[in-house]
């Protein structure tokens, strides 16, 4: 079996990651900050690490400001739903997933926020110029930029240190998006003013679903999501001020987060450059491969610098979700459709004929996992 | 004896004071001084000024300090 789904995500996991997680469950099965023995303060220990260790991937000066999640989706949606208030105005990235846009449309609904598009266009997805244009208009003054690190229907890489540039000079807050981006791209909130990184640990971090983080700069500017029990300000029936504790109500997720940890451990060992080269490789192998078979047509830049190992196409004449059946009888798995991001496909004009074909690798598939899937592909096509 | 609000100071305090060499020693938040059901602290009265400098070189958070004193604890003025 040749798993190209990655994006949706990981399918394959280092041995470390399921043995870290056994351990936290059969070990320290413990909470942490609820108890003093000492198998809370080792669970604690392990939270910790972990907290560290996300720190270290995003070069966070303090890992008090990762929030512990259970996903990519519920960072963005502690972000805002937990800052934005009526009339605020939110510039949304041409290729958000619907982990933005569809907090954002309840907001709009619900509580009178106003979302614009960023501009760009299919080509170039963030248009830097008219951006920083629009962040200096007198008028209408934006609120938030939300945008994701990379795009999870084309793969492609956002300038998003640029972005935060301009935002921080314009005095405007910006979430990034880095559920794709994660594990395979530098995210630097020590080098780049980003308010926000919503973080997702099951795609290119390799751990297990139900674990995510949010890094947030300054915590004064969200209110939290959850409320409830923390271990801390115990006697208050008000929800303690202190951060990561604000945002963290309820037991945490700790076999989860070993394994989080260990997905880290296992993705950043060589450094973020190790993921990033494989990518480049696989991309490049992966789209000369794809190009030479008739009727395919390729969705993004194509170019390992500013693209990941995705690749979301269409075949002329042809359906994706009766090609992504063939692939999958074959023993290819990769995902058809509108990849939950409607937005990216009315950008891309691939909306109205229900989207793209999408492989998407990560760095443990190889060149002869592509060699094979194309080999399946091409004979898919030829029927 | 140093209290904190979060427990992830308390393990983060704990980190980097044993890597600076200091003895320090986890303890229950005694009842006395906190409802919380965490941890505290605990060092030798002596060591004061050297956990408050190496702690105020991290990013870390910490409450009340406290001394032993007759049946109870005093608190220890700081800042």
């Amino acid at each position: 079996m040749i798993y190209f789904d990655n994006a949706a995500t990981a399918g394959k996991r280092p041995p470390e990651v399921g043995r870290a997680m056994l351990h936290a469950l059969e070990d320290i099965s413990a909470n942490p900050g609820r108890s003093a023995h000492r198998l809370s303060l080792e669970a604690a220990r392990l939270v910790a690490g972990a907290r560290e260790a996300l720190a270290g991937l995003i070069h966070a000066p303090d890992s008090s400001h990762v929030i512990m999640t259970k996903n990519a989706t519920e960072a963005i949606n502690l972000v805002l739903f937990g800052s934005l208030r009526k009339g605020d105005r939110v510039l949304a990235g041409l290729l958000e997933h619907n982990a933005v846009m569809r907090p954002l449309r309840h907001l709009e609904r619900s509580r009178g926020v106003i979302v614009e598009d960023l501009p760009g266009t299919a080509d170039r997805p963030v248009d830097l110029d008219r951006l920083k244009e629009r962040l200096g208009a007198g008028r209408d003054p934006v609120r938030l930029v939300a945008i994701t690190a990379v795009s999870n229907v084309t793969g492609e890489i956002m300038p998003v240190s640029e972005v935060a540039a301009l935002c921080e000079r314009a005095g405007v807050s910006v979430l990034v998006d880095g559920a794709q981006g994660a594990g395979v791209v530098d995210l630097d909130v020590g080098r780049d003013p980003i308010d926000a990184l919503a973080l997702t640990g099951h795609k290119g971090l390799l751990g297990p679903a139900g674990t995510g983080a949010l890094y947030v700069r300054d915590p004064e500017m969200i209110a939290p999501l959850l409320h409830g029990g923390t271990g801390s300000s115990s006697a208050f029936e008000e929800q303690p001020s202190t951060v990561p504790d604000r945002y963290e109500a309820g037991t945490l997720n700790i076999p989860g987060i070993a394994g989080l940890r260990a997905g880290i451990e296992y993705v950043m060992g060589g450094g973020i450059d190790r993921p990033r080269r494989i990518h480049g490789e696989l991309l490049s192998a992966l789209w000369t491969a794809l190009r030479g078979l008739p009727g395919v047509r390729l969705f993004g830049p194509g170019a390992p610098e500013s693209q990941i190992a995705i690749a979301s196409f269409t075949v002329e004449g042809r359906e994706t979700d009766e090609i992504a059946r063939d692939l999958d009888r074959a023993g290819v798995l990769c995902r058809a459709g509108l990849q939950c991001a409607p937005r990216a496909h009315r950008t891309l004009g691939t909306f109205a004929s229900g989207g793209t074909l999408r492989f998407s690798l990560s760095c443990l598939n190889t060149r002869d996992e592509i060699d094979e899937a194309i080999g399946h592909l091409r004979g898919i096509l030829r029927r | 004896m140093i209290l904190f609000d979060s427990i992830h100071h308390v393990v983060a305090a704990e980190k980097v004071l044993k890597e600076r060499g200091v003895w320090i020693d986890l303890v229950p938040v005694p009842r006395v001084l906190s409802a919380d059901c965490g941890m505290a602290i605990a060092f030798h009265p002596a060591d004061l000024d050297l956990v408050l400098s190496h702690l105020c070189e991290a990013p870390l958070r910490w409450g009340e300090i406290h001394r032993p004193e007759g049946d109870g604890y005093g608190k220890v003025p700081t800042r």
